[in-house]
């Protein structure tokens, strides 16, 4: 078995970024039971803009993105070893609490899943049992709203059903719910790929709006899109690291034949 | 309250609830079979009761029981496939299928004691059959019908709607569909939900006790009315006579076998559940 | 099956075409079903009949005296309530919180042990647990409260409560986990504890199901005769104070299963007992149908 070599994602004239990763892991490996899904890599993804891990199905981009908010332990089977950082913390024992670092990080998932209330409520829901000022909360639902891009199709119903949105409008409401929580990061796993194109182009502008002020990090299938938004690209095939950088270094002659075979084919021999 | 000490109380209560019920299982398994046992030898399963059940054995009370249920099951076997077919292949209408759902829910919630009561009235009164062991086979099997209609009508629901449309695409008859497809293929339906129905049955005391049954001068009945003497009204008897601690212990050792055969069952319906299964699917 | 049975079908069904005797036979099947429950209600309707010409000046008061005519229902029926009350009180708090606790575990194994050591602790015959009250628990709650025997209406609760257990935890369970585990991972991510997101969506959205349980439970507790029959001291009386858990009583099912037999058909004492019969299936019957209708509209999709 050959171990990935260390690769560092930030190229040298990107100073600012370089000086603190949103998240570094090394020789960090995921399990599920018996199956190593990613094996030992190292990786660190800068502070702001937009990360894209793409690779080919069951390359592991899901399972490495689900163990940096430690949501993979809602699966018994899932483990993980190595050194993992998260906003200068150890991912393990910087968190004690969990919940803390679920706050944090802030996740939305391949399949929308609101909640059965309403859409207020919905953005709302987690800031459960904090106590805050009516016009407060008011505020908090615009303001997150109007971030995820679902603002104008909403004010005059935000007492309504979650569930009579669209898809696409309640994956949008999904990302306005993570940010009322004000993460520092937010993981996006495969935020578009069950809806409409319509739908999908408004996430994808809103995720390059957002970027300017918080660390997203984004599974896709889509070459297309990674194109389009990402500032950072993560390649990973068969659990391991096979090329990471700034998104012209990918996209470009430099990169490694095997990208390159993968951004124009979508396929990956590893 | 904070909400890391909400959630800490709600854990807390939780687990202790089901430590709870983890230590009531283990207290009720542990009871019984620790007395049980002590009761229990070959002697004790094969022999014949004496001095009302104070000594001796319940081989007898063994034979009845298992007499009683095997009947009933035979009896109800026909009579649940053949609804649950009807269920399955012969009803159109939402309204009817509902109605007939109703009826079998309905006879799921009857009391135990009502059937009892039912037997008692109908059979022993009315016909004047007199206590026999055949009438509580009979009241048994209506106790038992709703289980294995529901189970086996669950067996053939699950089937791929394919097979049934693909047969009757070839022409085959809606009774062939029934016979050659859907039948075969839920067997293994039908076979749990009878072995559930069986476990639950031998337990039963209360339908049987007024209609079927004799505490003691009954052996091997040699027609259909005839009274015999099962595990459950031996358990009860005994049980009424409990400051007698050898009547007592006599009860405990005819718990564990009735246990025991109720475990029996259970585990034949879960093997038959498993194996049969991949069997159909082969 | 496959294609090459379905092949020996479509040969044989060439071949020869018996007329439909499977579809007779399905028929006869389901009449002789509907015809079983139709059968058993008209029996008690009219069996029970002469006790409300005969009986009716007394029935509803709380003496019961068969020598001198006076049939009064009140004290089983009050009985009934009064243990189905003591058993679902503490069975459905435990069972609640314990069907909680196995939807949270992980680990699926040991969810499945711990559902399957629930169907064993239901399929325990109810006369076995008659002889733990009787051997055990009354002898406890008499040593308990000092008193001079335990067969009491309190003992009555609490086998019942531990028989209607199993029941109720598991079909709750059932429902709990039938809520999309999706609201569960949503919520976390989110940086909520398991017990807010359990609290906020996901008990209210298995609550259709929670509450059929419950009924289904209900019914099975008033329905229970060997256990309560055996433990509950069969007192004809209304407990002196009425609340107290502590007095013998009587239920209709301990009631029916220790004077049926003895009561001789015809009479207007067995009148009475099959009357009491008829109150009891109409309740179950009654309690099993809603709690069939509360899942159909409400089930979480």
């Amino acid at each position: 078995m050959s171990h990935a070599p260390h690769l560092k994602i930030i190229s040298d004239n990107d100073a600012p970024l370089a000086a603190m990763p949103a998240i570094s892991l090394k020789g960090f490996s995921a399990y599920y039971g018996e199956n190593c899904i990613i094996s030992d890599i190292t990786l660190d993804i800068p502070r702001r803009g937009v990360t894209c891990l793409i690779g080919p199905s069951g390359a592991g981009k899901s399972t490495l993105l689900r163990s940096l908010n430690r949501i993979n332990e809602h699966n018994a089977q899932a483990s993980v070893s190595g050194k993992a950082d998260v906003l200068g913390r150890d991912l393990a024992s910087g968190y004690p609490d969990v919940t803390d670092l679920r706050r944090k990080v802030g996740m939305v998932f391949q399949t929308p899943c609101v909640f059965p209330r309403s859409i207020s409520e919905n953005v709302l829901f987690g800031l459960r049992g904090q106590k805050r000022p009516k016009s407060e909360k008011r505020e908090i639902v615009e303001r997150c709203l109007k971030a995820a891009a679902l603002w104008d199709e909403v004010s005059r119903r935000l007492s309504d059903s979650a569930l009579s949105l669209s898809l696409g409008q309640q994956q949008r409401l999904c990302i306005a719910r993570a940010l009322a929580m004000s993460p520092e990061i937010l993981l996006l796993d495969e935020p578009t790929a069950s809806i409409d194109p319509v739908s999908a182009r408004a996430i994808e502008n809103l995720v390059m709006d957002l970027s300017p002020q918080m660390t997203i990090i984004m599974v896709t299938h889509n070459i297309a899109q990674t194109k389009r938004i990402s500032d950072h690209v993560v390649f990973l095939c068969d659990g391991k690291i096979v090329e990471a950088g700034a998104k012209t270094d990918i996209f470009s002659r430099r990169s490694l034949d095997k990208t390159r075979t993968y951004l124009t084919e979508e396929f990956c021999d590893c | 309250m904070s909400r890391r000490a909400a959630n800490a109380l709600y854990y807390g209560l939780t687990h202790t609830a089901l430590l709870l019920c983890a230590g009531i299982l283990f207290c009720l398994l542990f009871a019984i079979i620790w007395q049980g046992a002590q009761a229990i030898s070959l002697e004790f399963l094969i022999s014949r009761a004496r001095d009302f059940g104070t000594s001796g054995g319940i081989g007898f009370q063994i034979l009845g029981s298992l007499l009683i249920v095997v009947t009933a099951a035979i009896v109800v076997l026909p009579l649940a496939v053949g609804t649950a077919i009807f269920r399955q292949s012969f009803i159109k209408s939402a309204r009817r299928k509902n109605t007939l759902d109703t009826i079998l829910y309905a006879l799921n919630a009857i009391p135990s004691v009502t059937y009892g009561i039912f037997g008692l009235i109908f059979f022993v009164n009315i016909l004047g059959t007199g206590l026999s062991w055949f009438v509580g086979s009979l009241i048994l099997a209506m106790m038992m019908l709703p289980t294995v209609t529901l189970a086996s009508h669950a067996a053939m629901q699950s089937l791929p709607s394919g097979y049934a449309e693909n047969a009757a695409a070839l022409g085959l008859t809606r009774g062939e569909v029934v016979r050659r497809v859907i039948l075969p293929q839920s067997a293994h339906g039908i076979v749990t939900g009878l072995l559930i129905a069986l476990a639950r049955a031998i337990g039963e005391t209360a339908p049987i006790m007024f209609i079927a049954t004799a505490f003691s001068g009954t052996g091997i009945p040699r027609s259909l009315l005839e009274p015999v003497a099962t595990l459950p009204t031996h358990i009860l008897a005994l049980a009424q006579q409990s400051t007698n601690p050898q009547a007592l212990q006599n009860a405990w050792g005819a718990s564990l076998t009735l246990v025991a055969f109720v475990a029996l069952f259970s585990a034949l319906a879960f093997f038959a559940r498993r194996h049969l299964t991949r069997l159909s699917q082969r | 099956m496959t294609t090459a049975a379905l092949n020996t079908i479509s040969q044989s069904a060439l071949k020869n075409r018996p007329r439909d005797g499977i579809r007779t036979f399905a028929r006869v099947s389901a009449f002789g079903t509907s015809a079983i429950i139709i059968l058993i209600l008209a029996t008690l309707f009219l069996q029970s009949g002469p006790a409300i010409f005969t009986a009716s000046d007394s029935l509803f008061t709380a003496r019961w005296n068969p020598a001198e005519g006076v049939y009064g229902i009140v004290p089983m029926v009050f009985g009934s309530l009064f243990v189905m009350v003591i058993a679902m009180s503490l069975a459905l708090p435990i069972g609640l919180l314990a069907a909680m606790a196995i939807s949270q575990m992980r680990h699926q194994g040991l969810r499945r042990l711990t559902k399957s050591a629930l169907e064993i602790l239901a399929g325990i015959p109810s006369i076995v647990y008659g002889l733990i009250g009787v051997a055990y628990v009354s002898i406890w709650v008499a040593g308990a409260f000092d008193l001079q025997s335990g067969r009491i209406i309190l003992t009555a609760g609490l086998i019942l409560a531990v028989m209607i257990l199993p029941t109720f935890l598991s079909l709750s369970e059932d429902a709990i986990s039938s809520v999309p585990r999706a609201y569960q991972e949503n919520g976390a991510a989110l940086g909520l504890y398991p017990y807010e997101t359990q609290r906020a969506i996901i008990l209210p959205a298995a609550a259709p199901g929670i509450s059929s349980a419950a009924l289904l439970a209900l019914g099975r507790a008033l329905g229970e005769t060997m256990a309560v029959m055996l433990v509950i001291g069969s007192l004809d009386r209304l407990p002196r104070p009425l609340f107290n858990p502590l007095s013998s009583g009587q239920t209709i099912t301990s009631k029916l299963g220790r004077e049926i037999g003895e009561s001789a058909f015809g009479s207007t004492h067995f009148s009475v007992l099959v009357l009491m019969s008829l109150i009891l299936v109409t309740l179950t019957i009654a309690l099993t149908i809603a709690a069939r209708h509360i899942v159909k509209p409400g089930s979480p999709s």
